[in-house]
């Protein structure tokens, strides 16, 4: 930072103050090197023993800026210890207020301000969804359809038959995705799943776009569907029922996987075994996406449900491994 | 107490590297969005997975959390950004793949905040961090009403990396905006600092013109000029002076 006059009158006071001059010679000296200049009629006052005579202040002029300043010397301790110090008549002139130009980088001040568009405290970037969006949809149907055989007509099948010399009861046709039957999806809203909130918002959307909203049921649940569910924060908690049989149930949960003191609705595994149960009992399937890895979900629920994990590396492989095993069920 | 933090650091990483990785990227941040974190572990931690995401937001090293997001420990944060800033290309990827796409719509105040702290890593002498710091001077002068400016400069300058506080212009800002909510302490500060440069002469600039006054007495005596106590001085002028602390 350039300064054409770095020296100002707080200075003269810090090293007057610092130095303590003990006569005025001194006191000219520090007042020349700092750049200024000292104006006094201290030596007449000395030799006069009339000071009501003397009516002129005290005045420095700073040689730079040729501004006149009073000397200051703020010696507050030194007052009190020398209350009987003579004091010599003088007045304090009043001077013009100094205008400091300011600096080049005070007329570009930063915007600090939100301006219409950004977004406070939260960012308006969008959310990088855990499932690919381009494989958001095939992963969908493929989890949460049933499949029933009312595609293509299998002609190999009919000619393998035949060859046998089996009877044809009923037209082999190949299996089809289907959501005829809908989908009961339930979101885990415990503090466990916390970080994925929006990406359960997100998904709920994708889910009824793929399914329609007239086949689509959501509910919430704490922990465990079989403690209670709600279809919204406003209504209170109920007893939870398996939707009609065939219908897909929707898992979007942690099972209880986060390991943490202070979180509460942790549900353990033998719920979620008792969970499954039930809805193995209604002839549904039960499907759970889970933001955790393969390596972390508790064994005992492998079989129970089909778990998938709810994050990019859900892939082509992933489904064509989901559908082959739905069509073995 | 660093040490302590350094200790959960450690044995956190132990069990969760991957998760520790994304905490570097992140302690930019003033704030850890899901937005953010996301976007993170997907450019520039892949080999990480959701659940560290998770494992990271529920981790000790986390002081508040909501849904919204997290905030670090001020000393973890300090220093797992001394880990980012040991790795020059993380950091710059970690600005510029991340935090410019993420936080370029968060409020500008918070944007600069992660902006100085990113630079203050990257090279402490940037010359682009004391431009910044001015402007924002600037902006707190100019600032009409409210001082929303001023609590944002006193809430943010001690998160920001030590190397900014070495800085006048940081002691500038902090002293402008203490002087702002009525501190009249706040010169101490700045006298009491030892890399104190010579005040400079636009600090009349930024003292707020509702800074009180007190008066004192000043008198010509024989070794100089007398300030004090107007009642006890006996032929003391009265000056009115700014109500700092010190005067």
């Amino acid at each position: 930072m350039t300064d054409p006059h770095p020296n100002s009158l707080a200075d003269l006071i810090t090293a007057l103050d610092k130095l303590s001059p003990s006569d005025e010679e001194a006191m000219h000296a520090i007042v020349e090197i700092l750049g200024m200049r000292l104006e006094s009629k201290l030596a007449e006052v000395e030799q006069s023993e009339h000071y009501e005579e003397v009516s002129d202040s005290i005045t420095i002029k700073n040689e730079q800026t040729t501004k006149a300043e009073t000397i200051p010397h703020f010696t507050p301790y030194e007052t009190s210890k020398k209350p009987a110090e003579t004091s010599y008549p003088s007045a304090l002139i009043p001077l013009e207020k100094s205008h400091v130009a300011p600096p080049a980088w005070f007329h570009n001040p930063l915007p600090l301000k939100s301006t219409e568009g950004s977004g406070g405290c939260t960012t308006s970037y969008p959310l990088q969804t855990l499932f690919l969006p381009n494989w958001t949809r095939a992963i969908l149907i493929s989890a949460l359809s049933t499949y029933k055989n009312f595609g293509s007509i299998e002609i190999d099948e009919i000619i393998n038959r035949i060859s046998i010399n089996e009877p044809l009861k009923q037209i082999p046709r190949r299996p089809l995705p289907t959501m005829v039957h809908g989908v009961q999806v339930l979101i885990d809203r415990s503090e466990a799943l916390e970080p994925f909130y929006q990406d359960q918002t997100h998904l709920k959307s994708a889910i009824r776009k793929v399914a329609g909203s007239d086949r689509t049921k959501i509910m919430e649940f704490m922990g465990c569907p079989s403690w209670g569910v709600r279809a919204a924060k406003c209504d209170d908690w109920s007893d939870y029922h398996p939707p009609a049989s065939r219908t897909t149930v929707l898992l979007i949960t942690d099972l209880g996987i986060l390991h943490n003191p202070y979180i509460s609705n942790r549900a353990g595994v033998s719920d979620l075994l008792r969970f499954a149960a039930i809805v193995r009992k209604a002839g549904c399937s039960l499907v759970a996406f889970v933001p955790y890895p393969p390596a972390r979900w508790q064994k005992p629920l492998h079989d129970a449900m089909t778990i998938i994990q709810w994050d990019r590396t859900t892939s082509t492989s992933t489904i064509q491994q989901i559908v082959k095993k739905a069509l073995e069920a | 107490m660093i040490r302590d933090y350094q200790l959960l650091i450690n044995k956190f990483e132990s069990t969760n590297p991957n998760a520790l990785r994304i905490a570097e990227v992140v302690s930019i941040a003033i704030r850890v969005e899901p937005e953010l974190l996301r976007m993170a572990r997907l450019t520039l931690v892949p080999e990480a997975n959701a659940g560290d995401e998770a494992d990271l937001w529920f981790s000790p090293l986390v002081q508040t959390r909501n849904m919204l997001g997290f905030v670090f420990y001020p000393e973890i944060t300090k220093i797992l950004r001394q880990r980012l800033a040991s790795h020059v290309e993380l950091l710059n990827d970690a600005w510029y793949e991340v935090f410019r796409k993420v936080h370029g719509s968060i409020s500008p105040a918070l944007f600069v905040e992660e902006e100085i702290t990113w630079r203050a890593l990257k090279d402490s002498n940037d010359p682009e961090i004391e431009n910044l710091l001015r402007r924002i001077l600037a902006a707190m002068v100019q600032e009409q009403g409210q001082n929303g400016v001023s609590h944002w400069v006193l809430r943010a300058l001690p998160n920001l990396p030590d190397s900014i506080h070495q800085l006048q212009i940081t002691q500038m800002l902090d002293l402008g905006a203490s002087l702002r909510f009525g501190d009249a302490d706040a010169f101490l500060s700045i006298q009491e600092s030892a890399t104190s440069a010579p005040t400079p002469d636009w600090i009349s600039l930024f003292v707020p013109s509702n800074l009180g006054r007190v008066k004192i007495g000043v008198r010509f005596i024989n070794a100089g000029i007398e300030f004090g106590d107007l009642d006890s001085m006996e032929g003391a002028e009265t000056l009115e002076v700014p109500a700092t602390n010190p005067l």
